[in-house]
């Protein structure tokens, strides 16, 4: 079990994490979600003890990382890809980190087979493609078989088949009753992999709820409605639960009423319905409009682009 | 998925964190190749100043303790002056290569303990250096036998000498323990290279210069005085009575080791990795 409390962290004048509280349990996976920028990474840092909490603290399993006594067998991390000795192989590495605890050359053997480096375990990790780098990296995190495991955009540069490799070991993970805690930036990956969902934007905790409440509220039908009485009917439908978008003149955007009640309330005043319209609200939507005040760095526009080349 | 072959639960130790340190410096190729170039080299001085000491007798018997004092004399000189880049290299690069590629942060996420990891690498830094220069010593000795054996002089090491190796084995490990000590202060393999330049090799020389300025001198003679490398210098003579002494001098100079090592223990468990 991962607990944060009022974690943050300030570099310089930027202040990367803002006294986020959450706590990630065992036996699910949760997936770590939110912009580039958003405080991700430095979050994972901050709960192995690479980065100091500019305040606040993090626990694991009960304890800072640190005062663990075999660290390796309560986390296992992976936090970047190419984090090894390029000159290094991947069999070597393996057996560095081992070594800290002791464990065997066997466990070693028995994590590249399981990441499927067998074929590349003598090379150089400098050599890797960033899809290998990930599966060494993964391997690196199973070695001390640990209760939490916290993996860090684990698909990254990973093929069709590797990703799905990566979504069933941590469900498999997660079933095994281990805290599995998964970042990412795409919500189109966490839906099919997390049980729970934890949103982060410009550091703060957007959302905490489990994966089923997410889509649950995510996917309510948007309705496009075009009327020649659009300013009635906008008026006759606003309500605590309704939010209503005037696209342009005569075209709403309308959420928290079907097109059923909408098609039955214009009837019943006798207004002309031109179209009605439901939507179907994506999850990518939901992320993106949860993070949509919180994202750092934003692609210029397609037309703002135009104009300055 | 994972439970095929289970970790054993074994605890995070000192010995352990040395234990894996090792097999990273003996997984890399360019260890090898630095410390074979350094041994090679020795075994060729060896040779040379076998020769070198038989050609300047011109004809005359040199005895074996002299033959075996000049040749010694000339390793010790390499050790204390020619050679010990090669050991800031080695050591530096265990910590820099860390920093460079990323991997510090998978040694302290295995090994969260940082005073354990700097002195873990402190100490297999220096029984590396320290076997290599003993290494190097023997192979120098027995090349220069080789040679005196063939001109037909003798090799006998007195005590004096005997005190000298131990000296040049002993500075050498304290060298790469401030150079591994300099690499985590630096982060950067040309910063702590020359850091170790501008100390070990530079500053003494700036200080001598310096000795007989009026006011400051005195304070230059005695920070000279104790020096690292001076300290080196007198711990690798032959010669008997310079002063502080060989134990002292051997006991301050990893004074100095031990406080550029405190200075990085608690640079690097204070700042993010």
């Amino acid at each position: 079990m991962i607990e944060a409390v009022g974690l943050s962290k300030r570099y310089g004048e930027k202040l990367a994490v803002d006294g986020i509280s959450f706590t990630v349990r065992p036996g699910a996976v949760t997936g770590f979600l939110g912009p580039n920028g958003a405080g991700k990474s430095t979050t994972m840092r901050m709960v192995v003890g690479l980065d100091a909490p500019t305040a606040g603290s993090v626990r694991v399993n009960g304890k800072a990382y640190r005062h663990h006594a075999a660290p390796l067998h309560e986390v296992g991390i992976l936090l970047d890809a190419k984090a090894v000795h390029p000159n290094r192989s991947a069999r070597d590495h393996l057996r560095c980190v081992a070594a800290t605890h002791g464990i065997s050359p066997k466990r070693v053997d028995a994590v590249i087979e399981t990441t499927g480096l067998g074929p590349v375990a003598g090379k150089r990790a400098g050599q890797f493609s960033l899809g290998m780098g990930q599966r060494l990296g993964i391997a690196t995190a199973l070695l001390g078989d640990p209760e939490t495991l916290i993996l860090d955009e684990p698909v990254n540069g990973l093929d069709p088949e590797g990703v799905i490799w990566v979504r069933t070991l941590a469900r498999q993970l997660g079933a095994q009753g281990r805290t599995v805690f998964i970042s990412s930036h795409l919500m189109s990956e966490m839906s099919q992999t997390a049980d729970h969902l934890i949103v982060l934007g410009r550091g703060r905790v957007l959302a905490d709820k489990p994966m089923s409440q997410f889509i649950a509220e995510s996917s309510g039908t948007v309705t496009r409605v075009r009327s020649p009485q659009a300013s009635e009917l906008a008026q006759a439908l606003a309500g605590p639960q309704t939010s209503i978008t005037v696209l342009e003149p005569g075209l709403l955007r309308v959420t928290g009423v079907d097109s059923a009640q909408i098609g039955d309330l214009a009837a019943a005043h006798g207004w002309a319905l031109h179209e009605n319209t439901p939507l179907q609200k994506s999850l990518e939507d939901a992320f993106l409009a949860l993070t949509e005040g919180a994202v750092e760095y934003r692609s210029a526009s397609m037309s703002e682009a135009g104009r300055q080349s | 998925m994972t439970s095929g072959t289970a970790a054993t639960r074994n605890h995070l130790t000192f010995t352990r964190i040395a234990a894996s340190e090792w097999i990273k410096v003996a997984t890399l190729k360019s260890t090898w190749f630095l410390l074979g170039c350094y041994l090679a080299f020795i075994l060729f001085a060896g040779v040379g100043a076998a020769v070198l000491t038989v050609v300047g007798a011109e004809g005359q018997t040199i005895p074996g303790e002299e033959a075996a004092d000049s040749v010694i004399e000339l390793l010790s000189m390499m050790v204390t002056s020619l050679t010990p880049l090669v050991f800031m290299a080695f050591a530096a690069l265990a910590v820099t290569n860390e920093y460079r590629s990323g991997q510090i942060r998978v040694t302290f996420t295995a090994a969260p303990r940082r005073t354990q990891v700097v002195l873990g690498k402190a100490a297999v830094a220096a029984v590396v250096t320290m076997v290599t220069v003993a290494v190097g010593y023997a192979l120098g000795s027995v090349a220069a036998l080789g040679v005196y054996a063939v001109l037909g002089t003798g090799f006998a090491l007195s005590g004096p000498t005997s005190v000298s190796i131990l000296g040049g084995i002993l500075f050498a490990g304290a060298i790469a323990v401030m150079s591994a000590g300099l690499g985590w202060l630096t982060r950067s393999t040309a910063g702590a290279v020359m850091a170790g330049v501008l100390a070990f090799m530079l500053f003494p020389a700036l200080a001598q210069q310096l000795m007989g300025l009026p006011g400051v001198g005195e304070v230059f003679y005695y920070v000279f005085l104790y020096w690292p490398t001076t300290l080196g210098s007198w711990l690798t003579s032959t010669q008997e009575a310079l002063p502080p002494g060989g134990g002292v001098g051997m006991a301050l100079m990893w004074v100095w080791a031990a406080a550029v090592t405190a200075g990085a223990i608690a640079v690097v468990c204070r700042r993010d990795a």
